[in-house]
Order: C-alpha cells, then structure tokens, then sequence
C-alpha cells in the first residue's frame, strides 16, 4: 500500500478534492434547473423533420462522479422515424443506455445529469385550462333545444368515457424538449407516451405483488377515471396480446412463479398498457436464452405492428439489430460514430470500429482460422482526450487522427460516419457531381 | 522492496509507450472511496471530531489540570485542604498485651466542604469529598473510554472466532455454537451483574477498581453473541459467492481461504458493528455506575460521578455534580453511533451516492 | 468397452472399465456423471425430492482437443462443469482423469490434484477476491502447491501475467479498478499459474463485450496451442462454441441429447432440439430471413422433467412413443450421437415400445401398493375428507357467477389444507 502515495494511478488527495468542489456545484445548478416550474412555453420547440418521433440533437448526459467528470453521452444526435425501429449498438459503457434514461429523464440523479443538447419529443400532452387543469370533454346530447351538456341525477356533467373506460381530456399535440423539462411536468409523458422494457426481467418486476396488481396499477395511473373491472379486463388483455396463453392465471401469479422469457413477456403487457408511441427496448433478450430470444424479438416485431409505434432497441448483438432494426446507430464512448440504415451499416460498414465490430464476432454458418480482434480495451470515460476516441484501437489510423475529434462525414443519404478516412471520398464524391 | 522497485520501474517504462486511452484515467484508491464517502456525512465528521474531543479530553486534561496530583481520587489532591494540617505527632498506646502506634494528626477541618461552589479554580466545583469535578470527569473518561475498548475487543475476538467456525464449517458445529448463542442470549445481563457484584465484593475486590474490569469481561463472555451472528450470517453469505469457488477449485488451505479471502469482507462490518458497540458499552458501564454496582464509589467514572443524582438534594441544587458526566455519556454514545452509521455507509459499495 | 474405429469417442454405459485400458491420449473420461440436489426434505431431514441437475453423462476427451458444451440456463452445463471439479459433494458416477478415478478420492487427495484440472468462471466480477491484489490472487494457489518458491514467485507470477496479456504494474492492483476483459484474463492468469492439463472454461466470454469476446477466445486458442492444454468450453453462444471446440455436446435437462464432432453437429444435425437452437441464433446481416423452428413454450423444471423424453414438450416433431419412455443415447452415425426416437429403427421402437408397456404397467402396481400402505390410506382419507369441507365453505361464499372459476381453484386449496393436516 505503501507504493501507493506516489502512484499516478491513483488520484491525489487535493484532486479528489477539487473534484468534489466542482460536483457539488454542478449538481446543484442542474438539480435546480430540473425543480424549476417552468411554463410549457419555455421547452416547447419544432420538430427539424416532421417524420420523426424523437430527435435526439447534441445530447450530453455527464454523471459528475468521486474519480472526474464522466462524460457517458458526449453529443449525441439521431433520430427516430415515427413508426420504425432504431437499433443502437455499442459496448458496455458506451453510453446507448445513458441515451434511453435521458430520453426517460430516469438517469441516476443526483450524479447523473443532462448537461446540455436537447431531446425533442413529439408529445400528445393533455390540454390544461389557467389553473393547470385538465380539460375534461363532455358528454353531448341533442334535443329539441340543439346540442346541450347530458347531465346524471344529481345535475353534473357527465365527462365523456373512451373504449377502456377512461376519461376523455381534451389533447393538444406538441412538441416538447424533454432535456429542458421539469421533471414534473415529464411525470405525464413516462409510461403514458414514452414506455421502457429493462433488461433484467427477474428485477424489474416487483416479488411481493402479483402481476395482475402490477398491470392495473399502471392502468389506473394513466387512465383516469377506469373502473376496477375495466382495468383488469384491459390487463388481461394485454397478457393476451403479448402471447400469453393463460392470461388469467397468469394474472394472478406472482412474478418468481414465471420463467424469464414469461417475466419479460409481463414487461412487455406493463409497457404496451397505455398505447405508447414509443417503447424502449433496453437490452430486451440479454439475459434469455437464444429460443425464448427468438419468442421475445417475434413478439416485439409484431407488436410494433399492432401498435403502430416506434421501437428505440438498445443492444450489443449485432445480430438482434440486424433482424429487427431499420435503422442503426452505432456508438462508441458516448458518441454516436455511425449511422445508417440497417442495410449500410451490415452491407457497408465504414468506421474502422463497426468493421471490426462484425468481423470479431464468430458466426455459426462461417468458418475462420483466427478471429478478428480489435486491440486494446474500451476507455476510461474520465478526461477524454480531444482527438478520435478510437484511435489507440484503430489499425486504419492516420497522421491526421491525431487532431480534433472527426466530424460527420455524409457518405449516402442515409449513411453518415464519423472518421477522417472518408473525409476524402466525400470531397471527391462531392467534385464529381 | 526490490519486487516494488521493479514494479516501478516497469511503470516508468509503460508510460513512455504512451498513453493508454484504459489506463489514462486516474481511479480512486480502495482507502479513498471509503474516506470520501465517510467525511461526505457531516453526522460522522461531527461524531469523529466529538469522540477526539472527549479522548483528548479524557486522557491529555489530567495533565492540565492543577487538581490532578493523584490522579484526582484522592483526598489530598485538594491542596486547600492540605494547608489546614496543624501538626503531626507520633502517638503510643497499648490495648491489652498489643502495642500499638500512631500518628495523631490535628486538622483542621474546614466549614465542611463547599459544594456546587463554581469559581475560577474549580470550574465545575467541588464534590461532597471535595474533589474537583472537572478533573474527576477527565479521569472518569479514562475509566469508561478504555472499558469501553477492552470489551468491544474481546468481545470482538471471541464472536469472530465462534461466528467465523460455525458460517464456515457449517453442519453440526454451526448447531453447536448457534445453539450455545441462543443460550447466551437468553441471560438478561442486568441481573447477572447485580450477582456478580455482591460476588466480587465478598470476595475482596470491592474496593479495587479491577471489580470493573472483571466485571466487564463477564459481560463480554456473554455478550459477543451478536457479533458471532453478524460474522456467521456474512461468512454464509461469502462462502456461496463465485471466488470462494475459484478459491476451492484452485485447492486453496481452509486456512487462506478463511483469513485470506473470507475475513477481509467481513472486516467493514466488523468495524461497524465494533463502533455501534463501544456505544453501548459507555452505557453500560454508566447504568452500573449509577445503580452503584459498578465500580468502587471512590474510584472516578462517568457512571460513578452521575451515581450522586441518586441524593435528591445534590440532584436538585446541585446539578454541576452529574450534568457533566451525563453530557459526556450522550455525547460519547451519539458519537460513536454517528461515525458507526458513517462507517456503515461507507463501506457499503451498493451505496452512490 | 465400446470403441469406435477412430478411437476419437468412447461410450460406455458398464462402471467395470479397466483403468489400464484407457488410451494415452485420453486425458479424461466420463462415465454416467450425475448430480442430483435435494429440493425438498422429509421432518427427518431426509431428501425425498431431487433436482436432477446432470442426470447420467458420459464423454471422452482426448488430450489437447476441445469439448466444446452448448444448452439453455438450467440445462445443467455449468453444474457438470463443476461436479467434474469436485466443487460439489455428492457428485456420482465416474471421472477418469489421466487414468485414475477422482471421483473416489478423498477431499484431501483430490486437493493435492487440483492444480491439474482448473476452471474459469463466468462471472469475471464475482470470481476474484475484492480484497487481494491481483498479483496475489494470481499467485497464491501455485504458492500453495509448491509450483513456485518465496523466491521465484514474484517473477513467476510476471511471467504467468504476461502470458495472459496483463502489464506487470497490475500487480499491486485491486480487481475493482479493472474492466470486465481484463478481469477475465486475470480469472485465466489465476487458472494457468498452476499448470493444468484440463481447463474447464464456464462460460468464460458471455459476459463480456464483443471486442473483448474476440480477444478472449484467440488468446485461450493460443493458450491451448502454445501449453498444450485440454479445454471443456461451456457456452449458451453456439458461434463460440463452433469456434473454439473440436468437439460439441448439445444439453438439455441434465442430458446431453447430442455429441459428435464440430462438423457432424454443426453441418449435420440429427436432435431436433439442436436444430432449433441452431435456427434461433440471429444472423447479424439483415437480408437474411430467416425460417426459424420456434420452440413452444420454456424450458421445463428440472424438478419435474416431462416423463419420457424430455424434449418432447417442445417437440415439433413428437411422437406418440416420445412421451412414454426416454430414447436411448447410441450412436446414429459414425462419431455421432444422439438421443432421439426419430432415429430408431423400426425394431428398436418396438422394443421399446414394449419396455415402456411394461414401465407404465409395473409402476401402476407400485403405485398401487404405496396407495394401499395403511397410512397412504389415511392420508387419502383425510384428504377427501378436507376437500369436501373447503368445498362445502367455499360454495358458502362464492357468488353464483363465480362458480365457474370454482373447479381450478380447488386442488391447489385442498393440498395447502392437507398439508396442515399433516
């Protein structure tokens, strides 16, 4: 222990202190910035592209941790086209679940913080009258008289009821950028517009409720005014849409009376309860095995279908993207290295990291003598350098990489990487058009 | 030596390769986590800076304090009592055959002695045996600190050795000694230091402050039970874990596997559960002391010095007396339990915070 | 004994074999492995419910090849890893390895075979002390077993780091400040200081990243090459099993259903089961469609295995003859095994047919003896007698609307108050 005091690789003592100094001041601000009460003018915003859902635009989430400052989202920018699926791929580490939970605004906080970029969301929010009320729509009735208010016994009006049995409020669409978004007014786009299902489906569900208690609870929390009968009637039928054979017995079991693969299936019905138009997928099969794998990715696949959303796949196997995803992101340290269709990123993979990527992974059709391995470890996401992240690991490396971070460079339509040995093609690419 | 000058060695070297993007990043020390995660509690920086206080207190005060020639207990420390001898003279008397002799000594006694008189000399007073009380409350501090130490650890050793044997081997000897705690725990500790009072009274160490000592060692005999649970229950825990796997199938010694690879994890707790305990121990020392079984009267401690709120009238007019040694008594439990859950938390990995 | 032509696979179902008659390049050789755990116990503490984690394994492993294992979580895999370690008790049937048995000995001299045969665990995170410096727990063990003086060690351990692709200065570190990749290789540095001939490697890349799966599996191959070591690879990812094994045993339930060497199994599969765990791997590209077998349903409890074969659950392929006895494990084509009813011939299903006759007639008398015992007899009647009472209350308190419910919640209540009674 001795060789430790001057060891570099350890962090001194008044580093540590200076560290602690500057986190304490930065969680502050941001805490503060998040309990504000802001009016909804102040994060709505406009949409770059109609098409899209979600527009993630230079997002940086940092957690200020005891060892520095770690930079897990560092400028992220993509986006998801209403009803399509994006799959972002990337080691542990890299940032791809950061991305999801600042989406949620469920990133760890106090330490974990949106620093800056914005993530704008289209959002069906409820209409609110001067005192922050929802704005119930009223059952109509004619008679003689024209249109007039149906009243019950007592006189009240009667507020309107959807098909689950529901209040009808009356909605306004908007678009709103949830990295500036007090975390109050985010409560009713969690769950409601914006669903998640989590990788550990033996946690994620709660061991002393029975499922059947865990899906009307969601129900009654964002379906105002349904009825107990209604809300077990909707969760029973969920259970049967995510291909449960057995929903009524299966609503009344507790979650370690189920299997994994049945666990997740049960995440599944909690994140389709309120018809999101966005569910993220965190890692959704890691921890299935490869049959009930294939269940759980079919079952997602026709969901998507059925729900007409968009799904955010959040994954490490390059082979769950490449059967379900239309779009990929790929990211490495926090930055989003390239981007494209499902079909440029496998047919024509650019980035030195995504080509080593799908050469390192052994395949059961293929045979190779020696596996591609790309060298070295993921970095420390402390005190990044300014130049490329990949570069220690790169074998394409030139002299240039050793400067500023490369920029995007726009190979295809829809294919961007970003790296300095296609700088070149572009120019040319460009020149000869 | 020369293995660590070697590992420097190599460092120096690897750092000229140039930087490694892995290795670029300084990391915190095992010690430094632990330390930056107690002193982020401001209850456990105030609970340490309280228990220096109070041993500082404690152990360097005597040294400052004029009144403390003997060690405070005795009659002549009072130096204002010491003038007021007139003379001395060798007597000789017979009784019967027997031939005695002795010193007649004329004193005079003062205005008998001044209680609750708070001046610049005495700063808490004087007691009824005209004992500075300031200096008494150092000295108690001694007495009730160290009690407190010498318990915790025998207690500590015993219920780490019983718990370690029975979470390890399992089977039948963790059905001995489970069951020879349960009985333990069966004893109330009160009753049992009432008797053990009387016992060691009758048996000449009434007078001795060592009654305390063996009085305290009694309890640990009875009390390292909770510790023996404590280690048992995480030793259960480790044992199932995948390195006490990797440790078996390597065909480590059930030696090295105990104290080199089960042990250390559960130091933290015992750390925690070893300051939560010194505590209690205070306390206990201070419930003898008041009910008057503990130490010899004459001897200071805290307990002792709280014992005179049993006379109605001290406890009434005068409160200088026993409100310092109550304060000392809180302020030295509320101590050790704030820097025990300080303690806790901070070794605690699951905790971010 | 029974040996095939090109000595590679041996099988065997007699315990009579001869020590002296395995051949020098076998390093190990398994017969009828089994490891059951007691799930439940009678009040006398005496288990009458088994968990039948391997049930029945037997494999021959030549010197310096790979026997790569693939199944789903609770398949048994990582338990036969470890009872052929001896990191269980209780562990029955035959290890032959190099020639003696270890699963007769003594904890105490199996001990002093340890550095022989080592593991590398799954979980790189949970597998090394929290509390030990990296150098120390690489070194301890060949410390331990004389392999390396006071002297030496320091060096020895360098060297075995080396090896493993670790820089020296991690010597005096602590595993918390390491990455999962690295963590692995020190699992594997901690494994090879000791010199072993067999490595059993449970799951050694599962948990970790792509990039790093790559550099973990070329650097066991070039172990493998370079110390002449003897791998059991134990892996739920079919690609890395296909990569690094010469042979593959696929297992389901406790049993391997199919054993042959890398290509048979791979280019042509014979279990059904393997078929469609081949066919659930996604294909990283997206133009491949795929036709997959989905299999119905989880993979049963191994509490309470399906009776006949244990597949047939999940069969899409099974017979009637599938659910009434378990297919025997022979060898279909050269080299190849497995355990299927698709490969019988036609005289071997009556045979078979007939035996499972005879089964299900001889434990219908069994059964009907134990129900005859005296105090099955009370039991039983203590039983209808409690189910009749809690449906007697129950019709009390149901609606009428509920009635239809009534008949799935009553066997569930009457054994919960049969219990009591007990």
């Amino acid at each position: 222990m001795a060789a430790n005091k001057d060891n570099k690789h350890y962090i001194s003592r008044s580093e540590s202190r200076a560290i602690a100094r500057e986190n304490s001041k930065a969680i502050r601000y941001y805490e503060q910035r998040k309990k504000r009460k802001a009016k909804p003018d102040e994060y709505t915003t406009q949409m770059q592209d109609d098409n899209n859902i979600v527009e993630f635009d230079d997002l940086h989430t940092y957690f200020f941790s005891d060892a520095g400052t770690v930079k897990a989202v560092n400028g992220v920018s993509f986006s998801i086209p209403a009803g399509s699926t994006v799959g972002v791929v990337g080691e542990s580490g890299c940032g791809k679940s950061v991305t999801s939970l600042s989406l949620m605004q469920l990133v760890q906080a106090p330490s974990g913080q949106i620093v800056s970029g914005s993530i704008r969301f289209k959002a069906s929010l409820f209409k609110r009258d001067e005192k922050g009320k929802k704005i119930p729509v009223y059952e109509m009735e004619d008679d003689e008289y024209g249109k007039r208010f149906k009243l019950d016994e007592k006189g009240k009006k009667i507020i309107k009821k959807n098909e689950l049995g529901g209040n009808v409020y009356e909605m306004e669409d908007r678009v709103v950028d949830i990295a500036k978004m007090p975390t109050e007014a985010m409560r009713s786009i969690r769950g409601r517009e914006i669903a998640m299902i989590f990788q550990e489906p033996m946690t994620s569900l709660n061991p002393v409720f029975t499922i059947g208690n865990q899906l009307d609870e969601v129900g009654y929390l964002h379906i105002e005014g349904i009825s107990k009968k209604q809300v077990k009637a909707h969760s029973i039928e969920m259970l049967k849409m995510v291909g449960i054979a057995d929903p009524e017995g299966v609503y009344k079991k507790f979650p370690h009376e189920l299997s994994g693969g049945m666990r997740q299936r049960v995440m599944i019905a909690i994140a389709l309860l309120c018809n999101p138009k966005l569910i993220i997928a965190d890692e959704p099969t890691t921890a299935l095995d490869v049959t009930i794998q294939a269940q759980i990715l079919d079952l997602l696949r026709e969901i998507k279908h059925k729900i007409n959303g968009s799904i955010m796949l959040i994954t490490h196997d390059l082979g769950v993207v490449a059967e379900m995803a239309d779009y990929v992101v790929v990211m490495y340290a926090g930055k989003v290295i390239e981007m494209g269709t499902a079909e440029d990123i496998f047919d024509h993979p650019m980035h030195p990291y995504t080509i080593g990527l799908q050469k390192s992974k052994p395949t059961v059709d293929g045979e190779v003598d020696k596996l591609y391995c790309i060298p070295g470890f993921v970095p420390n996401p402390i005190d990044m350098p300014d130049y490329c992240y990949f570069r220690d690991r790169c074998e394409m490396c030139k002299e240039k990489c050793a400067g500023a971070y490369p920029g995007y460079v726009q190979v295809s339509p829809t294919h961007k990487v970003a790296c300095y040995l296609y700088e070149d093609t572009k120019e040319d690419g460009n020149g000869k058009d | 030596m020369e293995e660590k000058k070697d590992v420097t060695l190599e460092e120096t070297k690897d750092d000229l390769h140039g930087e490694n993007l892995t290795d670029r990043a300084k990391v915190l020390s095992p010690w430094m986590t632990v330390l930056k995660r107690f002193f982020r509690s401001k209850l456990s920086v105030i609970g340490l800076v309280t228990i220096v206080v109070l041993f500082l207190f404690a152990f360097l005060g005597p040294l400052c304090s004029p009144w403390a020639a003997a060690g405070g207990t005795k009659l002549d420390s009072n130096p204002e009592l010491i003038k007021e001898i007139l003379s001395a003279t060798p007597v000789t008397y017979s009784v019967g055959d027997m031939e005695y002799e002795a010193l007649a000594v004329s004193v005079r006694i003062p205005q008998v002695v001044k209680l609750g008189d708070i001046s610049w000399s005495h700063w808490m007073g004087t007691d009824d045996m005209g004992y500075d009380v300031l200096t008494r409350l150092m000295y108690g501090g001694r007495v009730s600190l160290t009690i407190g130490f010498v318990v915790v650890i025998i207690e500590t050793v015993i219920g780490v050795i019983m718990g370690g044997l029975a979470g390890y081997f399992g089977k039948w000897v963790d059905n001995v000694i489970m069951r020879i705690v349960d009985i333990l725990s069966c004893i109330p500790s009160l009753p049992i230091m009432l008797i053990l009072s009387v016992v060691f009274t009758q048996s000449g160490l009434g007078s001795s402050i060592s009654k305390l000592y063996y009085m305290m060692i009694v309890l640990c005999l009875i009390g390292w039970t909770g510790t023996a649970r404590l280690v048992r229950g995480q030793i259960l825990s480790l044992r199932e874990q995948e390195f006490m796997l990797a440790a078996k199938a390597s065909g480590l010694s059930t030696f090295s596997k105990i104290f080199k690879h089960l042990m250390p994890n559960v130091i933290p707790q015992l750390i925690v559960s070893m300051t939560l305990g010194l505590g209690s121990i205070i306390l206990m020392e201070a419930t003898l002391g008041f009910l008057g079984i503990g130490a010899p009267l004459n001897t200071a401690t805290w307990g002792n010095l709280i014992n005179v709120a049993n006379i109605s009238t001290y406890r009434q007019y005068y409160p200088n007396l026993w409100v310092g040694a109550g304060v000392c008594i809180t302020l030295a439990i509320l101590a050790f339990n704030f820097v025990g859950d300080g303690l806790r938390d901070a070794f605690d990995p699951k905790m971010k915070r | 004994m029974e040996k095939t032509d090109n000595g590679e696979v041996l099988e065997t179902q007699s315990t009579q074999t001869a020590e002296t008659a395995l051949p020098d390049d076998v390093l190990l050789q398994v017969n009828d492995l089994k490891k059951y755990f007691p799930v439940a116990k009678n009040f006398f503490g005496k288990p009458i419910k088994f968990l039948k984690a391997v049930d029945g394994i037997s494999f021959t492993l030549k010197k310096g090849k790979t026997l790569g294992i693939v199944g789903e979580s609770g398949c048994g895999k990582s338990t036969m890893g470890r009872s052929l370690l001896r990191l269980y008790d209780g562990v029955q049937g035959e290890i032959l390895f190099d020639g003696q048995d270890v699963a007769k000995l003594k904890n105490r001299e199996f001990d002093k075979l340890r550095p022989n045969m080592q593991m590398i665990f799954q979980d790189p995170y949970a597998s090394l002390s929290p509390r030990l410096t990296v150098g120390e727990i690489i070194g301890e063990s060949a410390r331990q077993h004389h392999l390396v003086d006071k002297a030496g060690f320091h060096d020895y351990v360098l060297k075995v780091m080396d090896m493993c692709g670790l820089q020296p200065h991690y010597f005096e570190r602590y595993p918390h400040e390491f990455s999962g990749g690295q963590r692995q290789r020190i699992c594997i540095a901690r494994a090879l200081a000791l010199q072993p001939k067999l490595v059993v490697c449970d799951e050694p890349v599962s948990a970790l990243d792509v990039s790093i799966q790559a550099q973990v599996i070329n650097m066991l191959i070039e172990l493998r090459e370079k110390l002449g070591l003897t791998y059991i690879f134990i892996s739920h990812d079919l690609s890395v099993v296909k990569h690094i094994s010469d042979d593959v045993g696929v297992m389901y339930l406790g049993n391997i259903v199919e054993y042959g060497s890398k290509d048979s199994v791979f280019s042509h599969t014979l279990h059904p089961y393997t078929k469609a765990l081949f066919s659930a791997v996604p294909v990283p590209n997206p133009h491949v469609k795929m036709n997959r077998i989905m299999l119905k349903g989880d993979i049963p409890s191994p509490v309470n295995p399906p009776k006949g074969c244990k597949f047939h659950t999940r069969c899409e392929h099974c017979m009637e003859i599938c659910s009434r006895i378990a297919p025997e494990y022979r060898e279909v084509e050269d080299g190849h095994f497995c355990s299927c009813h698709l490969y019988n011939s036609e005289e071997d299903t009556l045979r078979l047919l007939a035996q499972a006759d005879e089964n299900e007639r001889n434990e219908a008398i069994a059964a009907e003896k134990e129900a005859n015992k005296p105090w099955n007899k009370a039991k039983a009647k203590v039983t209808t007698a409690c189910k009749n009472v809690v449906t007697k209350i129950k019709n009390k308190f149901k609606k009428s609307e509920q009635t239809e419910q009534q008949p799935q919640e009553q066997p569930g209540q009457t054994e919960d108050s049969n219990v009591e009674e007990k």
